[in-house]
């Protein structure tokens, strides 16, 4: 059998074993909550991600490639840091693109808080997000921004299709 | 508390006071009334119990149904006799066929958001290829249609409803019977997702067939709603009929088939071992397998000699599903519920150990333990739990769930705990909806949120500490907080928060009527009336919301108002503390304190630059007279002559409540966030104590909005807080301390948490 030939059949029994044990969730009951916050004293903005760890793991098996053992972050935090920059952006009042800086995680029964930061000493006012999580696996996902600015509120849903939003505080 | 105003005025302290309501006319505390409830009527009545003219109508079920092993389809012919008990003509009946979904050109299919492509996770092998070469079709084909003596009826499909049109109007009272062929092409879940469908396992070349929603079903057709013949698109679920079933089921003779119901020929299907092993877990004290899980991996290898037919008989149950597979492992433990025997049954691969034959059955009876407390006994014969490829899903007597190890057996702490709440979940489900018959099409909450409620009281109950969603209350402040949402009762198909609405808040409510509003013991009482009143019937949200009420004599219409109708947050805020002592009158006590206060008051800028301004009178002391040298903080005789008179006119009890120096602080509150609710005090002492003051939400009941509460204490407190143990979901406790604290954000607790080594964040 050729390389390639190999290399694919390789590829397609670990994915078809990832699906063979991946347990896909009966209730479609799909959403995240991320709170968006600003430290003026430390010039930073403070974003803190809740997620189902039933919507994340099987995310981060496909990424991986093989099954993964939560309780390793030295595997598990690389890959949760990947596929978050790709999936929430953030940009500023210019257009740039913000690093979103990893923090760290925080991991229940079911939830996973997922702890970023950005340097901006003027705040958020005026960025424009994207927040894409898990669209590639449910149709019906919502994912709520709930931004905060010097006692002034934005909130934000996105639905699969929305593009980046304002964050335009009130 | 620098704060505090110390004010000695002559009388003693200032009442209760009520805030001004003129410009706010507000009433939260109004009944719910023709905006919010139906009128009552004769089904269903104004206490929240059934009415006495209450009807449902019925549906039984024969069903011949074979799983083929070799081409993955489904064929199946049904009877089904519906019994019209509604007051009402049918000209026709709806039968929901929800496989349709999995047609290659169904709604589902075809209104499917583009594949993000650009995914960093890329799309899984197999759902590329059904992308591009759609193949599976996992239409119904029906293929007969036909009333009892056999004559076709004609019928119309509409995508996943099928509409027969009676040959003569079915009148009150009357009975129609008909039967249907079908057979479709059972969907891949892994590929396809949803309730039910099959896993394929390439190492052995075996399935898992976990089979529901797989026969045409009864629509409901009942008093509030008429057809509940909404089109099933996949995420919203359903209501149907009770009845009775005999199903029989035809696999390849090496299958082991799990089902709702009672199988009723066990010597024809089961070996003699399994039927002597099934007779000692009837009184087991621990689960004990029936095929072990060495039969079990030497029957994987097998190759069936023939088929063999297993007949199941379930009554009044709403729906009927089953699995079978030749993986299985079997487990079983016999249950006295209320001195009935339940058999608890657990069926699973080799795959799911050693977490399954750890926890699964055990799982199972916890659950019957705790629902039963709480609503009823469980009043079905059997119990079981299926682990295949679907994650969680709820059927009568049976569920599946998905939880499994890694395949080197280890499991995280997340898994195990996951395993047992997702089984305690859809056991549960059996009391609601199965039993108690909510629409779950219109009101997933009704199922969902009571369900959620109770999983976490059984959680609680399995080990101290058991990581619930712990603080349910402030993980759904933050979506309360949220200017995105809708009322949990404008109940709608898009629903943009349906999980939060179905699931999270209603769940949170019920919590917090239990242990803040209620207390345990009315709260109890009154869902176990609730639970038994609508048991194998249909309730409404007003009859739920009527029965916590009538059942408690607490009257709950601004907490539903508030929870259900409203997209309101709980946010109260300490305003202000004032502090009044009363006067002892005594000179000698009295007028130092004057002096003192006197002293602190501060200097204005005019006094201070005027200081050294030279004056007349200094120039020209003859000006001076006694009222420029007295002291009028200086204690006279006249003083002492007055308090001796005072003092000796008071009885003992008088002089001991003046001396007694209570503090009378009064506090301010606000309801910054709309919903009114209870009011928790928790006071600090000066010297390290504390206490506990709890008040009704009927505080507000005069003002929404602004409410001031004395508190009477016999030490000098130091702060007071609201809502010490987060029992209301308040979702700015910035504000519900004074004097005010800064609490540190989730981030900045983690982050903390992070520097000090060792230290695991909570």
């Amino acid at each position: 059998m050729n390389k390639r030939a190999k290399l694919f059949g390789a590829v397609f029994l670990a994915v078809a074993s990832l699906l063979a044990v991946t347990p896909v969730h009966g209730h479609k009951f799909h959403t995240s909550l991320t709170r968006l916050e600003h430290d003026s004293k430390k010039g930073l903005i403070e974003i803190t991600m809740r997620v189902f760890l039933h919507d994340l793991v099987p995310v981060l098996e496909r990424l991986n490639g093989r099954r993964l053992d939560m309780d390793k972050p030295a595997v598990v935090d690389p890959l949760i840091v990947s596929y978050v920059s790709r999936n929430f952006e953030i940009s500023d009042k210019k257009g740039t693109v913000q690093k979103l800086v990893w923090v760290g995680k925080d991991v229940d029964v079911d939830n996973a808080f997922l702890f970023f930061e950005i340097a901006s000493q003027e705040g958020p006012v005026g960025f424009s997000v994207k927040n894409s999580l898990f669209f590639e696996s449910f149709p019906e996902q919502t994912n709520l921004l709930v931004s905060r600015f010097e006692k002034k509120k934005c909130d934000l849903v996105f639905v699969v299709g929305d593009k980046m939003k304002e964050l335009s505080f009130k | 508390m620098r704060k505090f105003i110390l004010v000695s005025i002559l009388f003693l302290f200032v009442g209760l006071t009520f805030g001004q309501s003129k410009s706010k006319p507000s009433d939260k505390f109004r009944q719910l009334s023709d905006d919010e409830l139906p009128t009552p009527n004769e089904q269903r009545a104004a206490s929240g119990a059934p009415g006495a003219k209450y009807w449902q109508n019925r549906a039984d079920y024969v069903i011949d149904v074979e799983i083929d092993d070799v081409n993955q389809r489904l064929i199946g012919k049904e009877t089904v006799t519906y019994k019209n008990v509604s007051p009402d003509t049918l000209t026709y009946l709806w039968l929901q066929i929800d496989q349709n979904i999995h047609a290659k050109d169904s709604d589902a299919a075809v209104t499917q958001p583009a594949p993000a492509f650009d995914a960093v996770t890329g799309l899984p092998i197999g759902r590329l290829d059904q992308i591009v070469n759609r193949t599976y079709d996992g239409r119904v084909n029906i293929t007969s249609v036909r009333d009892a003596k056999g004559n076709p009826l004609k019928n119309t499909l509409n995508k996943t409803m099928l509409r027969i049109d009676l040959p003569t109007p079915l009148a009150s009272g009357g009975t129609f019977v008909f039967s249907i062929d079908w057979n479709y092409a059972i969907n891949n879940n892994r590929i396809f997702g949803g309730r039910a469908g099959y896993e394929f396992f390439p190492r052995d070349g075996n399935y898992i067939y976990e089979m529901a929603q797989w026969f045409p079903r009864m629509a409901a057709y009942y008093d509030v709603y008429g057809w509940q013949h909404k089109q099933f698109l996949g995420s919203g679920e359903f209501t149907l009929e009770f009845g009775d079933y005999t199903v029989n089921i035809t696999a390849p003779n090496d299958h082991v088939v799990s089902s709702t119901g009672v199988l009723q020929n066990p010597t024809q299907v089961l070996k003699p071992e399994w039927i002597t092993r099934l007779k000692q877990s009837e009184t087991a004290k621990e689960p004990i397998k029936i095929i072990t899980n060495e039969e079990a991996k030497a029957n994987e290898a097998s190759k069936p000699t023939g088929k063999k037919t297993w007949t199941f008989k379930a009554e009044n149950v709403r729906d009927f599903a089953f699995a079978n597979s030749r993986k299985f492992i079997w487990d079983s433990q016999g249950h006295n519920v209320a001195g009935k025997r339940v058999m608890a049954m657990s069926f699973y691969p080799n795959e799911g150990n050693p977490l399954w034959e750890k926890y699964s059955t055990h799982a199972i009876i916890h659950t019957l333990n705790v629902y039963s407390r709480y609503s009823f006994d469980y009043p079905y014969p059997v119990a079981q739990s299926i682990n295949g490829p679907v994650g969680g899903m709820e059927y009568p007597m049976i569920c599946f769930n998905g939880p499994r190890p890694l395949p080197d057996g280890t499991y995280s702490a997340g898994t195990k705990y996951g395993l047992i709440s997702v089984i305690i979940h859809e056991v549960g489900h059996n009391y609601f909806p199965m039993i108690v018959n909510s629409d779950e099409r219109q009101w997933t909450w009704m199922d969902e949120g009571l369900n959620t409620f109770l999983q976490y009281l059984a959680e609680q109950e399995w080990e101290k500490g058991y990581p619930s969603r712990r603080g349910e209350a402030q993980y759904i402040a933050e979506y309360m907080a949220s200017e995105n949402q809708v009322p949990i009762m404008t109940q709608s198909d898009s629903v943009l928060q349906f999980g939060n609405n179905g699931y999270g808040k209603p769940a949170t409510a019920l919590n917090i009527l239990r242990e803040t509003v209620m207390g345990r013991e009315l709260f109890d009482h009154a869902f176990k009336t609730y639970s038994e009143r609508w048991k194998f019937k249909r309730p409404a949200p007003a009859d739920f919301f009527r029965t916590m009420e009538d059942a408690s004599a607490v009257d709950l219409d601004w907490f539903f108002r508030g929870w259900f109708y409203t997209t309101d947050e709980t946010d109260m805020s300490i305003e202000n503390v004032r502090l009044y002592q009363p006067s002892t009158q005594n000179p000698e006590i009295e007028k130092p304190l004057l002096r003192k206060q006197a002293n602190e008051r501060p200097r204005t800028l005019s006094d201070q630059r005027n200081e050294n301004l030279p004056k007349r009178i200094d120039q020209y002391p003859s000006l001076r007279d006694l009222y420029n040298d007295q002291d009028q903080f200086a204690v006279t005789e006249r003083d002492r002559t007055a308090y001796s008179a005072f003092a000796n006119s008071l009885s003992e009890s008088e002089k001991a409540l003046l001396g007694a120096g209570y503090y009378f602080y009064v506090v301010d509150v606000k309801n910054i966030g709309g919903l009114v609710m209870p009011v928790i005090f928790k006071v600090e002492y000066m010297d390290g104590t504390s206490e506990e003051i709890r008040i009704p939400a009927e505080i507000w009941r005069y003002n929404n909005f602004d409410v001031s509460k004395l508190i009477v204490t016999k030490k000098e407190a130091k702060a007071i807080v609201l809502d010490p143990d987060l029992e209301t979901a308040d979702t700015d406790l910035t504000n519900n301390f004074f004097p005010r604290r800064a609490v540190p954000t989730r981030f900045q607790v983690f982050k903390q948490g992070q520097q000090v080594p060792g230290r695991r964040p909570n």
